[in-house]
């Protein structure tokens, strides 16, 4: 008895010194940054958090913490239970199904912790959040496939088909609906054929691209909605005598992708390649969001909470053959934004 | 000594025994069965969906199926024995990713993905065949020295390969950095859309036919099916017998996973997902029993087909994915209750 | 013949096809109330076919059965039990995990609210059991029970729930002969209480001992109904039966001057004590015993499969290994249980013979169709297997037309020592005939037979030396010969001294 006394009264002790320690430390520390990512085994994500910290020290002088939540939803929970504890003076969340931590969430707002989300909100949290731009960018990738379509072909009317999330809120939103808008915007009387199924992969895509090519071998436009749905896409036309293009000229059709890995950059500007153009997500300008929109709020130029508040979006970046001047720029965009050092592809 | 009673009517007539049934044997008679349903599917999908009777969708199918039925060989070997392999799904990504991580070009620095170990890529092939067999191994281990049964342990194998190609390939893809060579398997053409997937499975199912027939090894896998325990005393090694199918059968799905790979020119971790099951359907679907010692590799041959003419008519028709799998759940289970039906009509 | 009150069943004109083959043809005989009623034919004379009628497993093609006078047929088993009829199958239907009373009850479990309630019936079903077997306690599991006694619970069942008639088919088939004469003791009593039983069993002795009435079938065909205390002996039953050579008398043969092939030192493992023995080249050794004496065990210990200590010298060499070593050291084993050990049920004859010696029909270990195929007409030759192709599978042929294919495996093995585990269980006398004159004809080429079994007949048939085991310990060794006790042997068998 005696000796769990003792023990106790030495552990508050500690306690207390590490808290005043702690709190101490708080007043003279740069401000502390939580930066939250679904996974760090996503290059995209990982390179936004790599121009977060970049960013954060040269233009604030705060520092970074990357919080990974290894695609798994109590990993991130306790991410933010643990940010919280370490005394993040912000955080820029992305966590998803975020109910459960929405009561520590209140907590820490009481806290004066600033906290804004990225790409999933946290339900009834309504704090300042941020969308990559998706939209605009389907929209510009289905005007231009049609304007190109028309301009190489104006006797052949357009028939277009997506391949990739049929049933999918935000693929709907963000890339099946606009697409569809964008294409009809310069050409409303072309053919529709609707999204198909292939979100089991690249070798479903194949399937699904060489059925549908065989039944309608007048399609022309394709938008196909994820990078590991194009590496299935483009062997299935190519298989069957397509997917190429007379040097930049359409041929057979024009596919568009999303993601936009380095492969899609090298593949896009290849002029005998039908795959013409990708919706990549720029990391840098993520990054520069995500941390300006805490900035703001801590400067009070955002409110922390506001339920009317619209959603901000980063805007997507369109790499297209016919949207950038040269191969030489896009290789520059991507190498500064995912911080790579590819050379130029010579074709 | 010898108490001989003798009755005119209890003479037996010696009759001439012969080799034939007269009538065709079960499995004959099923194969032709399941002819005859591929002969109907293929002759109301040529009716009703538009472009299908052409030689084109022909090659196409043969080229979507191919995969599927080089799979399919070793999983109905498998089967043969009255046992399970649901890991080769996972082994075909796992070897996909594989083959990509060895070929990958290691002179890239910043992102992981994009940087692999830069072995030539044939070596690169090789490793990663031994690697598949290494999955079968376990899972031979595991059922034959710890007795486990088949459907825990390959569930587990399918779990053990995926996890390495998801950790291998960040839950991604890798497919910056491969060496040209890496997509020649996939870009070989022989004529039109026919690859050399389509030639390894010609190949590899007369090679099966041959084995599942005429060989030692083949009639040991009827032999095991149909009763383990009197194979066991017969002096057959049931055991090692079953820890070469397992291991046969994942370096089969890594022969799969190397020639999609290079079609794709990519090695993806969400590949082949629902693989091991769709192996295991056209096993059964083509007639091969799941309670072992009655099949063909000719079986499966014909249940792919059976579900291929499917899937493809169903995206010809561009129908939504959930009547996609409604159709072939559907056919799936009028095929077997039909096979049933007729077997046990024929064996009354 | 009585007035028709008295006979319980009728059987007018039955027929019953299958495709090809008239299994039941035109058959007609009554059956007395309270008798036992012995129904005996060789394997494919009907019986089966006949009683899966009755008990609503097939149904009749033309014909008439009266029961209690009224037209009766039974779509299911279920109906059969509800008009009375109970079967007990060779294959027991009791459920292994549960208690002895959960099986007595089961399927007809009275329920309120869905819960299980323990009722009159329960009771009734506890007490009929205590006075047939009172040594069989409600709530132990089955599962520890010998299969005689799962036997006698089964028994229980179909008595206590007023079964008129009660079907047996080969019910001492796995029974010592202990068990088999506690078994006659209750159906003697089932009897006196209004139960008429119908017997079927290739055990002729048991139906000249146990049976009332008996009804001889041949080939689908009635081919006599009469009382038991008119047939003179075994071998008119026999004649009625097949009308064909039956057993061979055991003729003594000098073996001692022999050279030995295998001898036994000391084997020993939880079954098993220190048994030591040997085998002379061309000698046919017996090992009698009851079930649970040891008999299974020391041929498995033998053939590879169970751990032991001691050894076993063969040829001159230690045996280690498994069936596989044993096999290609030159022994083959007839298994216990043909079914689940010694078959392939869905494999044709063709693919069954040559399992056990694949080197003859292969070259570089690809199969020669025509060595397959001769193999396959040479065994169904020389054995006299009944089937017109070699494509049959195993499950389509009778008991004794599978064992002889059991024996065709290993006699293509080409081996030197076989071992017979029971080897005509569940065999009509036809095929039993033929089995011990094929032993006979291979001891006479030189091989050693081994015989377990717990048939004393079959014993005495064949075997020139007689091994007696009684719970795993060797008690004597007994040189076969016309004089030989009978009583003796049964008496050492049985635990006695």
């Amino acid at each position: 008895m005696k000796r769990t006394l003792v023990v106790c009264v030495v552990l508050l002790l500690c306690a207390s010194v590490v808290f005043a320690q702690a709190s101490r430390e708080r007043a003279e520390q740069p401000l502390k940054i939580g930066y939250f990512v679904s996974t760090l085994d996503n290059s995209f994500h990982q390179s936004h958090s790599v121009w977060a910290e970049r960013y954060a020290a040269e233009e604030y002088g705060a520092q970074v913490q990357v919080f990974d939540g290894r695609s798994d939803v109590t990993t991130m929970a306790e991410n933010f239970d643990q940010a919280y504890a370490q005394g993040m003076n912000m955080v820029s969340l992305h966590i998803w199904q975020g109910e459960s931590i929405r009561p520590t969430a209140l907590e820490a707002l009481d806290d004066g912790m600033i906290i804004t989300s990225y790409f999933d909100k946290i339900p009834e949290l309504p704090v300042p959040h941020i969308m990559p731009g998706e939209a605009e960018i389907s929209f510009e990738m289905g005007r231009i496939a049609a304007e190109q379509w028309i301009q190489a072909h104006p006797n052949k009317p357009i028939v277009f088909v997506q391949v990739g999330w049929p049933d999918h809120e935000g693929v709907t939103t963000g890339r099946s609906q606009p697409f569809y808008e964008g294409v009809m915007s310069v050409a409303p009387d072309a053919e529709y054929l609707g999204v198909m199924d292939a979100s089991r992969g690249a070798d479903h895509a194949f399937n699904v691209i060489q059925d549908l090519v065989q039944t309608r071998p007048d399609i022309n436009i394709i938008y196909s909605q994820a990078d590991n749905l194009t590496v299935g896409t483009m062997p299935a036309l190519r298989q069957m005598g397509r997917g190429v293009m007379d040097n930049g000229v359409p041929l057979t059709e024009i596919v568009a992708s999303v993601d936009c890995p380095w492969t899609e950059v090298v593949e896009i500007f290849d002029p005998s390649s039908s795959l013409k153009m990708s919706m990549g997500l720029p990391p840098k300008e993520t990054a520069i969001a995500r941390i300006d929109l805490m900035m703001d709020v801590y400067n009070g130029k955002v409110s922390q909470l506001d339920a009317g508040a619209e959603v901000i979006y980063v805007p997507n970046t369109l790499i297209g053959y016919w949207t950038q001047d040269t191969v030489e720029e896009a290789v520059a965009w991507y190498n500064e934004q995912f911080g790579e050092n590819e050379t130029v592809p010579t074709y | 000594m010898t108490v001989l009673t003798t009755d005119q009517e209890g003479m037996k007539q010696i009759k001439h025994v012969s080799d034939s049934k007269g009538t065709i044997s079960n499995l004959t008679f099923i194969i032709f069965a399941m002819v005859g349903v591929l002969v109907i599917v293929f002759t109301i999908a040529s009716m009703i969906v538009p472009r299908f009777f052409d030689l084109a969708t022909m090659s196409n199918l043969l080229v979507q199926q191919s995969e599927l039925i080089i799979i399919g060989i070793g999983v109905t070997f498998i089967v043969i024995t009255g046992r399970l392999d649901l890991s080769v799904g996972g082994v075909v990504a796992m070897a996909g990713v594989l083959s990509a991580y060895f070929a990958q070009a290691n002179t890239r620095a910043e992102f992981s993905l994009s940087s692999g170990l830069g072995l030539p890529y044939w070596l690169a092939v090789v490793l990663t065949l031994i690697c598949c067999m290494g999955i079968g191994a376990v899972n031979a281990l595991f059922i034959v020295k710890f007795k486990i049964a088949s459907i825990i342990v390959t569930l587990g194998g399918m779990s053990l390969a995926r996890g390495i190609a998801m950790i291998i390939a960040r839950g991604a893809q890798r497919n910056v950095g491969l060496p040209p060579e890496f997509g020649f398997f996939g870009r070989f053409s022989i004529i039109g859309t026919i690859n050399l997937a389509v030639c390894f499975m010609i190949v590899l199912v007369l090679i099966a036919l041959f084995v599942e027939k005429k060989t030692v090894f083949g009639r040991k896998l009827f032999l095991i099916g149909s009763n383990k325990t009197a194979a066991d005393l017969s002096g057959i090694k049931t055991d090692r017998q079953i820890a070469q199918l397992y291991i046969i059968s994942s370096f089969l799905a890594g022969v799969t996973g190397i020639l999609m790979a290079s079609k794709f020119c990519s090695g993806n971790s969400s590949i082949a997902g629902g693989y091991e099951f769709d192996a295991l359907v056209i096993t059964v679907l083509g007639g091969t029993s799941i309670h072992g010692g009655f099949g063909s590799v000719i079986c499966a041959v014909i249940g792919a087909f059976i579900l291929g003419i499917l899937s493809t008519s169903v995206n010809m028709l561009g129908y939504p994915p959930a009547s996609q799998l409604l159709v072939r759940g559907f056919v799936i289970v009028i095929a077997i209750l039909a096979q049933r039906y007729a077997l046990n009509k024929r064996n009354v | 013949m009585g007035s028709s009150n008295e006979h319980i069943l009728e059987i007018r004109n039955l027929v019953k096809d299958f495709p090809g083959v008239r299994a039941v043809n035109d058959v007609s005989f009554n059956i007395k109330k309270n008798t036992v009623h012995c129904l005996v034919g060789e394997n494919g004379a009907g019986k089966s076919t006949l009683i899966k009628i009755l008990t609503g497993a097939y149904q009749r093609t033309e014909g008439t059965i009266l029961l209690r006078g009224e037209e009766y047929s039974a779509r299911n088993p279920k109906e059969a039990r509800d008009n009375g009829i109970a079967t007990l199958f060779q294959e027991l239907n009791v459920v292994d995990q549960l208690t002895v009373e959960e099986n007595l009850t089961l399927g007809l479990e009275d329920t309120k609210f869905g819960f299980i309630r323990s009722s009159t019936k329960i009771k009734r079903m506890v007490e009929t059991l205590k006075d047939i077997e009172p040594s069989i306690h409600p709530k132990h599991r089955v599962s520890r029970l010998s299969v005689a006694k799962k036997q006698i619970v089964e028994i229980a069942k179909a008595a206590a729930s007023e079964a008129e008639i009660i079907i047996m088919d080969e019910p001492t088939a796995s029974l010592s002969e202990k068990e088999i004469n506690r078994l006659f003791t209750i159906i003697r009593e089932l009897r006196k209480k209004n139960v008429t039983v119908i017997y079927i069993s290739h055990r002729l002795d048991e139906i000249m001992e146990l049976g009332d009435m008996v009804t001889v079938m041949r080939d689908g065909k009635h081919i006599a109904t009469k009382p038991v205390s008119e047939v003179k002996d075994r071998s008119e039953l026999i004649h009625m039966m097949i009308g064909k050579t039956v057993f061979e008398e055991y003729v003594p043969r000098e073996t001692s001057s022999m050279e030995p092939l295998l001898t036994a030192k000391g084997i020993s493992n939880s079954k098993l004590k220190d048994l030591s023995f040997h085998v002379n080249k061309g000698e046919i050794i017996g090992f009698y015993g009851l079930v649970g004496s040891g008999k299974t065990e020391l041929a498995s210990a033998l053939y590879g499969i169970d751990r032991y200590s001691g050894e076993f010298v063969f040829k001159g060499k230690p045996l280690k290994g498994g069936p596989s070593d044993a096999i290609a050291s030159g022994i083959a084993l007839v298994p216990e249980e043909r079914r689940t050990q010694g078959i392939f049920p869905n494999l044709t004859i063709r693919m069954n013979i040559p399992v056990m010696n694949m080197k003859h029909i292969t070259k570089r270990n690809i199969i020669r169709d025509h060595l397959d195929r001769k193999t396959a007409k040479e065994y169904i030759t020389k054995l006299n297997i009944v089937t017109d192709t070699t494509e049959k599978e195993l499950s389509k042929l009778s008991g004794g037309n599978q064992q002889k294919v059991v024996f065709s495996k290993c006699l293509f093995a080409d081996s030197d020592l076989l071992i017979l585990d029971e080897p005509t269980r569940g065999v009509d006398v036809g095929a039993k005939s033929e089995i011990y004159s094929i032993v006979r004809h291979l001891s006479e080429q030189g091989t050693s037979i081994i015989v377990f079994s717990s048939e004393l007949q079959e014993i005495l048939y064949s075997c020139d030396r007689i091994y007696l085991l009684f719970d795993g310990v060797l008690k004597a060794e007994i040189k076969n010969g016309p004089d030989v006790d009978t009583a003796k042997i049964i008496h050492i068998a049985t635990g006695g001294m």
